[in-house]
């Protein structure tokens, strides 16, 4: 019986001991995104640009929303590819993912737009996926491609419906033509309260078609105030395929915001709608946390640089470590296992 | 966790006291990690708590912590045991050296970040570690063959999804790698017909409670998701993609086998290796995770070849 319970106790003392201590003995190996440092500006605005592929793309698989009511079981974007480029003051991530129908207007009762939406965990343990939880909030940004659309040419009423008459808009501008009204042609702000209060959603014009959020659970979702909007973005849909890219300073001081060092590791977790198959709100795919790293391998110096991404020297350069690392423990357990004894039988 | 352990598989039986006892252990730390770190804790995360129930839930949360450390330290101790049984042996190379490499990385992984050809070292070793333990079930039974099958396509498929991000990272690819999330969403299908293959004839003998089971997963999956998702999704890494008869299904079947475990000695034998592989969770996201999913499925080819 001693023989049993002595290295048990043992075992459970030092258990104790690590728990207490906070000493990790399992280490994280789920699929990292690796953002790759950059020299100079941040191509913040063009998902072509060449700077992008020196960062590699990881596929995150994304399935139906299926925790909070309501739930759409078939959503239709399966996953999204993301990359991650950082340099000494911001972070920018493209996300691109499959969609054969481009959706960026809501002007109709009965549009949803694309959209795709980022979450950080504003503290260092990652709280539950879904929105975060009391006393862990999770930061969102969250990219709408109507408010990318409004950036371009906001489109309203008289967009979708040529031929809508309007009697009158009784507090704009007196020179204004009759159904030609735009937000800002009103003149008293009076009469448009949510854009005088600075609702994001009433706004007339928009910085960003980023929405910077902040949430604690279900049902507690808020945007941030409107000079906390710091999340520029940018998207384009092109060949059945979406490519947005989120951009923001590494560094935020914001309360339950996440500031990206180099070196470290932080839970993200991805959300993507499909506007044409009547997804929003929580009818949205979603994945669960992965990790994204800012930074890894050292950045490319001159030499490494000259290898084109997937030429022949560069696969052979990033094989030979692991081959050979491979080898001496293969090989050294051989002679290990060569000069070992025998058990008796 | 009164769960017996009738029988221990031949390896572990023939080793002396210490590692059986320790293969007891490790499952009833894992299961506490699963079920009251994982589970218990995170299901009361949306609860109203009272100044004393908030007290219960530190005290609960600590012991979730615990169980945590115990099951990575006791998975640790397990894995090194095994590649020691089978070096010592002299039954096997490929497998303790697979193992050991295993161990060796994931505590370098606590300083250094697993990125690039590090990573996809891992993420080979790994697959080597599951071909190895599959030589086992080689002249197994088909049915065992099978059920050991498609638990280590569960991994393969999880793994192959690392492992080809971590190749296209090496050569500097950057494209994400075709049919990563199609390996991923297979990985998730194996992971729920393992339980099936290997409790179908369990749950013939136990229809009832199985069936309650599999009702009781439906019923709360209808009226309160959010429970579901808690259990399913957080802490077993399920995306619940499938439709929900095999997840009510697959639940019915361990239901059934731990039943079996409890009446019938020989039939214990498999629900062991299968709460080690639910515990450890599909596409482990830590070392200790993917230690428990080895062990398992060592455990099941052990089993395997016993019954031949």
């Amino acid at each position: 019986m001693n023989k049993k319970i002595f290295p048990l106790l043992a075992i459970v003392s030092i258990a104790a001991l690590l728990t207490f201590f906070n000493v990790p003995l399992a280490s994280s190996q789920g699929v990292t995104i690796v953002a790759a440092e950059v020299k100079g500006d941040l191509p913040v605005n063009d998902p072509a640009n060449a700077a992008w592929q020196k960062a590699s793309a990881v596929e995150v698989p994304l399935s139906a929303q299926n925790v909070a009511k309501p739930i759409l079981a078939n959503t239709k974007v399966k996953s999204v590819t993301v990359k991650s480029l950082y340099n000494d003051s911001q972070i920018a991530l493209l996300i691109e993912w499959t969609d054969e129908t481009k959706n960026d207007q809501m002007v109709r009762a009965q549009d949803f737009r694309d959209a795709v939406a980022l979450q950080f965990a504003a503290a260092e343990i990652s709280p539950f996926f879904c929105m975060g939880q009391l006393g862990n909030n999770v930061s969102l940004w969250h990219w709408k491609a109507d408010w990318q659309a409004d950036i371009t040419a906001r489109k309203d009423m008289q967009a979708m419906y040529e031929n809508m008459y309007v009697d009158q808009y009784p507090f704009t501008k007196p020179d204004v033509p009759t159904g030609k009204t735009a937000p800002k042609d009103y003149t008293d702000s009076n009469y448009l309260p949510a854009m005088a209060s600075n609702n994001l959603f009433a706004s007339a014009a928009r910085a960003t078609p980023v929405e910077s959020l902040i949430a604690g659970g279900f049902g507690t979702l808020t945007s941030r105030p409107p000079a906390s909007q710091t999340v520029q973005g940018f998207g384009a849909w092109k060949n059945n395929k979406w490519q947005v890219i989120f951009a923001r300073a590494s560094s935020s001081k914001e309360k339950d915001d996440v500031s990206f060092v180099a070196g470290k590791t932080y839970p993200i977790a991805f959300a993507a709608w499909d506007g044409a198959n009547n997804e929003r709100n929580g009818s949205k795919s979603t994945s669960q946390w992965v990790s994204l790293q800012v930074g890894g391998a050292a950045p490319g110096t001159a030499k490494e640089e000259a290898k084109a991404p997937g030429s022949v020297e560069g696969i052979v350069w990033a094989f030979l470590p692991m081959l050979g690392l491979t080898l001496a423990v293969l090989g050294l357990a051989f002679v290990a296992f060569l000069f070992s004894k025998m058990p008796n039988k | 966790m009164s769960l017996a352990v009738k029988k221990i598989p031949e390896d572990a039986a023939s080793s002396g006291i210490l590692i059986p006892f320790l293969f007891r252990w490790l499952i009833i730390a894992a299961l506490a990690d699963w079920l009251i770190g994982r589970t218990v804790t995170r299901s009361a995360i949306f609860m109203p708590k009272s100044p004393g129930m908030i007290v219960v839930y530190e005290a609960v949360t600590f012991i979730g912590q615990f169980a945590f450390t115990l099951s990575s330290l006791l998975a640790l101790i397990a894995i090194g045991w095994i590649a020691w049984r089978h070096f010592h042996k002299r039954s096997e190379i490929v497998l303790p050296v697979a193992l050991a490499a295993l161990l060796v990385l994931s505590l370098l992984f606590l300083f250094v970040p697993p990125e690039s050809w590090l990573a996809m070292t891992y993420q080979l070793f790994i697959l080597i570690a599951i071909a190895s333990i599959g030589k086992k079930v080689l002249n197994a039974p088909r049915r065992e063959k099978i059920a050991w099958l498609f638990a280590a396509l569960a991994l393969i498929g999880a793994t192959l999804y690392q492992l080809s991000h971590a190749v296209y990272a090496v050569l500097r690819v950057s494209t994400a790698p075709p049919f990563a999330t199609f390996l991923f969403n297979g990985g998730e299908l194996f992971f729920v017909l393992a339980p099936i293959a290997l409790g179908y004839e369990s749950i013939l003998r136990h229809k009832l409670p199985a069936a309650l089971a599999a009702l009781a997963f439906g019923l709360i999956h209808f009226f309160a998701p959010a429970m579901t998702g808690i259990i399913a999704i957080w802490s077993t890494g399920l995306t619940l993609y499938l439709p929900s008869i095999f997840y009510a299904l697959a639940i019915g079947c361990v239901c059934a086998l731990v039943i079996d475990a409890r009446t019938r000695g020989d039939a214990a034998l498999p629900v062991l290796p299968v709460l080690l592989i639910l515990a450890g969770g599909y596409a482990p996201q830590l070392s200790s995770q993917l230690f428990l999913n080895l062990i398992g499925l060592w455990l099941l080819a052990s089993n395997a070849t016993l019954k031949h």
